[in-house]
């Protein structure tokens, strides 16, 4: 999860890309390759369950005393006879029943401990909130088991008491998370205006804020179940557990104790135990990736990869597409960019195209502004020039040339490029900056990856470059930490790190959208000399059509991916010619206004 | 933070009581019938009478807590009422194998998690896919589980090396080694599953950062981003992660003692429960409490101190 | 008379609820080893299962106590019978009409402290007995005599009958001031070992060193003993396979692995009847089985041979009286007047007027081998009827509810004595703690008189009429015989005697 109050056109970008089409959670559920599974097999063990007296060959307590140590597979009893003569596979039958009440149990208690705590405590915060965490905290101090073992003492085995105490032992982590949702949930404007509108806090709390927390709750759940039977068969190995009953721990105690005269006996409440809680498990992450699918990012493999690269080939080749205007090509053009198709994975294993063919040019000393709403594709532009797009792009085809050479054919020469002839400043400054390192280190060493050299050196260039971008106490700020800079100082510090390297373009990705208004001006016009001082040519994303009118020379506007147009910045705020420019440069003007 | 620290002091000693004082009240109650048991069949109305007040045990709750607490202040456990050895002495032999035990996996846990979550989230792919895949295993088949299963192939199947029984390293260190590298694998399975996978959540989170976006823009190597950076912000999470799997080992010791049949402090708690001998069943307790404060706080203070922002304040 | 031994909720082996008692002539004996005996040898190593509870002598196990056997001598010893044969006391003799046991101590004994044996260290030893420990109740009101340093005399304020040996051989021997000190952390005594504290580690292994100087020296051929503590059964198979260890009780599922292992040989102790008792005989508690017929009934539904095959996997031997071969209560060829037979016992049932059977709480522990043999015992009582309802005994009232006489009804794997006498008090007289409802019966009371004074021959003549009445009168329902397996490496250790009276394992004195 990226830190940073906005979102970035970037990640509008990718998650557009990937969102996936609105159905059922059951159907999906069922699609997902891990969900039929696991569900057929907890749906079983439950009619088991039910079903028992009819299901199971032998009573519970019915024991034939040829059949003690039977082995599997022996007449009439399939998985074998235990040491008192009874049937393994009806027992491990009969078993199940105190498996899914145990389940149930806890279930029920950890829930609605759990979750009505962390709804209030996260609503109401204050003392409730602080008073409830000190219980949670002891809660998930207490060494579980031997709270268990003690309460034997007190109630001898008694499976339903310890699983409700189980449950009261794992209701802290329901806590924490409702409680996380819940406090998220309460600064939306939503819940504000629910207030206003006059409802009361528990249809608030019952209506919208239980409506965030389900997903993870449910997922949750299954996972607590899944410990519930592990707990459950626990505490009945080591003893604890009621004798008389049969549940599927204490079929597994006494196959253990026999395991000499009968070793099979212990793999069938083994395997009983182990893939429930296997499908729980799964059945778990299944539902995570169902509920929660933006979470998840899809990384095509690489043999896919090629085959849809191949596919989109040949599909180009049938039907030509209607591409973006082509340009004339020039000599002191630094950056050429031709027929780039970028794509990403949907959600039933194709892809999803996001940029349709683009060209486009850059000339040395020129700064070139890449307009375009959010998720036009203009940023993946600017980061597949530098080779930094998220693992998930798949590039379909087209080329990228620097100087003439193509970055995207030979991955050493993009690896060359990055950092030392095409430079990069990103959007928000803040969560650009390592937070664990100071500005110092991280700044050397991006300029010693672009230019070894000895440390003083690149120390001393440094503070000389960071005077220029305008910090006044370099020597001071290279010791300091990126949370002890303002946003301002930590932007210029990054143009500082793009320039260092003495790069041939600089790719700046909406630079000043996240700054104050009076800092935007000051680091424009930064960016304005340094270009002119050093003869940078100058790719600048941006929504904004103040910026281009500010310091642009040239300008594209992106719609859907593709390119509409590209004009000098005169002529294209006198003169639009694409529809589409022309509302663009209605709206904003109107907009501006407002904002004024 | 001086302040800070002492609030979590207060904090935890707070825990300490709430904690051993619900234990110890759980087990209150059964005086006469303690003490019936200690003296053996046939002992006599007035032998049990007078050994019930020899031991203390027909005071009230509070004052009773209130003993084993100021003896503890001391650092006097009280003694068994069963054997009348004193319970420091009894956990002096004890505590060391379930210790040994639990860090011997912790270390090894951290280790292979680190490595193999860093693996999973760097190179993605079918390194990815088997280490969730084992992930789901581990973490589904309980531990106790996974030790029968050990027993049943090392004891049974392929009669190797004493599978089970405990020797202690000063009588043989090679022979401890043996005796628990079974009941370590056991552990360890599990341990690494999750943490591994916590593990791999925190890298794969810090590759998604912008900051690791702009420092390979920087063209700094990938390899340097990975060991350095990520690394040391994946810190915090993973030492969480950790210090949650020294939690679940020592619950899980319990049961890897009873299958393995080890001699630590989790099968003492265990037999000691099942006779209400309390004073041995809160020595554990108290055992138990101080390591998941102590370790709770060690955690946090390392995580602090990674933390620039709280060592700047 | 030995004390109860404490049951615990102990693993596999499981702790058994014995009386005090002797081994029979049937015990599967063990041959002397092809290995000389005699000669000294290096190290014995046995293992136990439970750990003891430290070097208090009110508190020692009954059961695997070679530690205590190691380190304290006593006035007497009993045999497997249960008869005092010499250890500290050279010479004794029972006088007073069964109520006075006077000894006289060896002369020149020390203990290892350096202090003489004497008359006083035995009386302090006999009144810290009366004092402490569940067994005190033994000593009550005991008068000592001490005439001079080597001459004692205890007397009883009731005639003791046969249990006289037991009680006079119970205490262990040490110096006064070993007991008052009171810190019992490393024990003071007479015994043919010493402990050597520095080689012991609680809970995990205790070392001994040969004492030269004891008076038996000579029997004890092992210059060191060792004593491992391995709580867990496979641990303890696999140790005397690999050598670690040289002999060990094994719980009854590995008896046939241990026996197919070379060099190694298994003497199965019968010391324990697997059976019901059926206390109620009055019908206070549950009318039913206040009726002849039902009890009788009782007995007709279980299949003991079967038992003994498939739930002891032929390591048990069915029987119809719960007293051991070869003690005086035995008899001889009799016949089970209570054969396998469903169909009789129901019209039984029904002339009793018990058709539809009647309900019945049978109490289970753990480490009693419940799992075993509940489900069939529960599923035989079901074909009259009678629906058994387990209640699972926990925690530390386990045993004082299990012999509270809550439930009058209790299945137990319980031990029979060498001395039958004494098990005959303990399980069918008021005062007896098996007797758990305590009920007086004039047949068996008015013999149990007769034999506290009788001569041996006459009690014994008493003692099989008791158990025909018992049998005649279905007092029990007794399944099979069967009892400890005790496994050694037989290349090494030889075990020709036998003297538990528990018939439970070989005493410490028993290795060669």
């Amino acid at each position: 999860m990226t830190a940073g109050p906005e979102r970035t056109a970037l990640e509008d970008e990718v998650s557009l890309a990937k969102e996936p089409p609105r159905r059922s959670v059951t159907r999906l559920l069922l699609r997902h390759p891990l969900g039929a599974p696991c569900l057929v097999l907890l749906l079983m063990v439950v009619l088991v369950a039910v079903f028992a007296p009819w299901v199971a060959p032998w009573g519970p307590q019915e024991t034939d005393l040829a059949a003690t140590n039977a082995p599997p597979l022996t007449p009439g009893h399939l998985l074998g006879g235990d040491s008192a003569g009874l049937d393994i596979l009806s027992r491990l039958i009969w078993g199940s029943r105190q498996t899914v009440v145990a389940v149930l149990i806890v279930v029920i208690v950890s829930v609605a401990i759990g979750v009505t705590t962390g709804l209030a405590a996260g609503f109401y915060r204050g003392r409730l909130d602080g008073a409830v965490g000190f219980v949670s905290d002891v809660i998930m101090s207490l060494p579980g088991i031997v709270l268990l073992i003690a309460l034997y003492a007190l109630t001898g085995p008694n499976i339903p008491v310890a699983m409700a105490v189980f449950g009261v032992i794992v209701a802290p982590t329901y806590y924490r998370l409702v409680r996380a949702i819940v406090l998220g949930v309460r600064n939306e404007l939503y819940v504000d205006a629910a207030r206003v509108v006059g409802l009361s806090d528990f249809r608030i709390v019952g209506r919208h804020v239980l409506w965030a927390v389900r997903a993870p709750v449910i997922i949750q759940t299954s996972f607590v179940m899944a410990a519930g039977i592990g707990i459950e068969a626990g505490i009945s190995f080591l003893g604890l557990g009621d004798p008389a009953s049969a549940s599927w721990g204490i079929v597994l105690q006494n196959s253990f104790n026999g395991i000499y005269n009968n070793p099979w006996g212990v793999v069938w409440p083994a395997l009983a135990v182990s893939l429930t809680i296997l499908a729980l498990i799964l059945l778990g992450n299944a539902l995570s990736d169902v509920l929660q699918s933006s979470a998840r990012s899809k990384v095509l493999p690489k043999r896919r990869r090629r085959e849809i690269v191949a596919a989109s080939a040949r599909q180009r080749e049938e039907q030509p597409v209607n591409d973006s205007i082509l340009v004339g090509s020039s000599d002191d053009v630094i950056l050429s960019v031709r027929g780039l198709r970028i794509a990403y994975p949907d959600a039933q294993g194709g892809v999803n195209e996001v940029v349709h063919g683009v060209d486009l040019d850059v000339r040395r000393g020129e700064i070139h502004g890449l307009v375009g709403e959010s998720g036009s594709g203009k940023s993946q532009i600017a980061f597949s020039t530098l080779g930094i797009l998220p693992r998930e792009a798949v590039i379909l085809g087209g080329s990228i040339l620097l100087d003439g050479e193509d970055l995207l054919a030979d991955e050493a020469r993009m690896r060359a490029a990055r950092g030392r002839r095409i430079a990069y400043i990103p959007q928000e400054p803040m969560s650009n900056l390592d937070p664990s390192f100071t500005i110092g280190s991280q700044l050397s060493r991006g300029l010693r990856a672009a230019r070894p050299m000895p440390k003083k050196d690149a120390k001393k260039l440094l503070v000389d470059l960071l005077v220029r971008v305008g910090i006044t106490d370099p020597e001071r700020v290279l010791r300091l930490y990126p949370h002890e800079i303002s946003g301002g100082m930590a932007q210029r510090v990054l143009i500082c790190g793009a320039v260092a390297s003495d790069p041939d373009i600089i790719i700046a990705d909406e630079p000043t959208t996240a700054l104050d208004v009076t800092v935007q001006a000051e680091v424009l016009e930064l960016l304005r000399e340094l270009d002119h001082e050093r003869g940078l040519a100058m790719i600048l994303v941006t929504h904004n059509l103040g910026v281009v009118a500010d310091i642009c020379d040239v300008v594209s506007v992106m719609k859907d991916g593709n390119i509409v147009e590209r004009a000098d910045v005169d002529s294209l705020f006198a003169a639009p010619n694409q529809p589409y420019t022309q509302q663009l440069l209605a709206s904003s003007r109107t907009v501006e206004l407002m904002e004024v | 933070m001086a302040f800070s620290l002492a609030k979590r002091l207060v904090r935890s000693l707070a825990v300490f009581i709430v904690v051993t004082f619900a234990v110890f009240s759980l087990m209150y109650g059964n005086g006469t019938g303690i003490a019936h048991a200690v003296l053996g069949l046939n002992a006599t109305p007035e032998g049990i009478q007078a050994e019930v007040v020899k031991l203390g045990l027909d005071q009230p709750l509070l004052v009773q807590y209130w003993q084993w607490l100021s003896g503890v202040a001391h650092g006097d456990l009280g003694n068994s009422f069963y054997t009348s050895e004193s319970v420091s002495s009894a956990l002096s032999n004890r505590v060391p194998v379930t210790l040994a035990l639990v860090f011997l996996t912790l270390l090894l846990t951290a280790v292979l998690s680190v490595i193999l979550g860093v693996t999973a989230a760097v190179r993605g792919g079918w390194m990815d896919r088997v280490l969730q895949f084992i992930s789901v295993l581990g973490t589904a088949v309980p531990a106790f589980i996974i030790a029968i299963a050990l027993v049943f192939a090392f004891a049974i199947h392929w009669r190797v090396f004493p599978a089970t029984g405990y020797v202690s390293p000063n009588v043989s260190p090679s022979g401890w080694l043996a005796s628990i590298s079974l009941p370590v694998l056991a552990l360890l399975i599990g341990a690494v599953a999750g943490a591994a996978a916590q593990f791999r959540t925190a890298v794969l989170d810090q590759l998604g950062r912008d900051y690791v976006r702009t420092l390979r823009a920087r063209g700094i190597p990938e390899r340097e981003i990975i060991f350095r950076n990520v690394l040391r912000n994946a810190a915090p999470p993973g030492l969480t992660a950790l210090s949650l799997t020294v939690f679940g080992l020592l619950g899980g010791a319990v049961f890897i003692e009873q299958v393995f049949a080890l001699p630590g402090m989790g099968q003492m708690a265990n037999m000691a429960a099942q006779i209400s001998d309390v004073p041995l069943v809160m020595g554990t307790v108290l055992v138990v409490v101080v390591i998941v404060l102590v370790v709770n706080f060690a955690g946090d203070l390392a995580i602090t101190f990674l933390n620039p922002k709280a060592r700047t304040r | 008379m030995r004390r109860i031994p404490k049951a615990f909720a102990v693993p596999v082996t499981g702790l058994v609820l014995v009386l005090a008692g002797c081994t029979s002539q049937t015990a599967a004996g063990s041959s002397p080893a092809a290995s000389s005996s005699g000669g000294e040898k290096q190290q014995l190593t046995l293992a136990q299962t439970v750990d003891f509870y430290g070097w208090d002598p009110s508190n020692q196990p009954g059961f695997q106590g070679w530690a205590a056997e190691a380190v304290w001598d006593q006035l007497c010893k009993t045999d497997a019978n249960g008869k005092a044969q010499p250890d500290l006391a050279d010479k004794f003799e029972v006088t007073n009409g069964n109520k006075t046991f006077k000894a006289h101590i060896r002369e020149g004994q020390k203990f290892s402290d350096g202090t003489p044996v004497d008359s006083a260290a035995v009386k302090a030893d006999f009144d810290y007995a009366s004092k402490n420990g569940g067994g005190q109740a033994d000593y009550k009101g005991i008068k000592i005599e001490t005439p001079d340093a080597n001459n004692i005399s205890i007397t009883w304020p009731e005639a003791q009958g046969p249990v006289i040996d037991n009680k006079a051989c119970n205490p262990k021997i040490m110096p006064a001031s070993y007991l008052a000190a009171k810190k019992f952390d490393k024990p003071v005594g007479s015994g043919p070992y010493v402990l050597d504290t520095a080689a012991s580690t609680t809970g995990s292994v205790y070392t001994f060193t040969k004492n030269e100087n004891h008076w038996n020296a000579k029997n004890y051929p092992y210059k060191k003993l060792v004593i491992k503590v391995i709580t867990s059964d496979t641990a303890a198979v696999s140790a005397l396979k690999t050598g670690q260890i040289d002999a060990v009780l094994v719980a009854q599922p590995s008896v046939a692995q241990v026996e197919a292992s070379p060099n190694t040989k298994v003497v199965k102790f019968q010391g324990q009847t697997t059976r019901l008792l059926l206390t109620d005989h009055l019908g206070k508690s549950i009318p039913a089985i206040g009726n002849l017929k039902v009890r009788q009934a009782i007995n007709m539904v279980f299949d003991k041979a079967a038992m003994a095959k498939s739930l002891y996997q032929g390591n048990a031997e069915p029987t119809g009286q719960v007293f051991r071969k070869g003690t005086d209560a035995y008899i001889d060829g009799l016949q089970d007047p209570y054969p396998f037979d469903v169909a009789k016992a129901k019209s039984l049932m029904a002339e009793a007027g018990y058709s539809n059977g009647f309900t019945l709480n049978l109490p289970t522990m753990t480490g009693q081998n419940f799992e075993t043999l509940m489900p069939y015992v529960t599923q035989q009582l079901a074909q009259l009827n009678i629906k058994v309802k387990q209640v699972p005994l926990t925690g530390a009232n386990a045993i004082g509810d299990l012999l509270s006489g809550k439930y009058p009804v209790v299945l137990w794997q319980l031990g029979n004595l060498g001395n039958s006498a004494l098990q005959i008090y303990i399980e069918s007289t008021p005062a007896g703690w098996w007797d758990l409802m305590h009920q007086p019966d004039q047949y068996v009371d008015s013999r149990w008189k007769q034999i506290t004074t009788a001569d041996p021959q006459t009690a014994a003549k008493l003692q099989k009429e008791i158990n025909q009445y018992q049998v005649d009168q279905a007092w029990f329902a007794p399944m099979v015989y069967m009892g400890t397996n005790y496994a050694y490496n037989s290349s090494k250790v030889s075990i020709p005697t036998e003297s538990d009276q528990e018939a439970l394992t070989p005493k410490l004195r028993d290795f060669k």
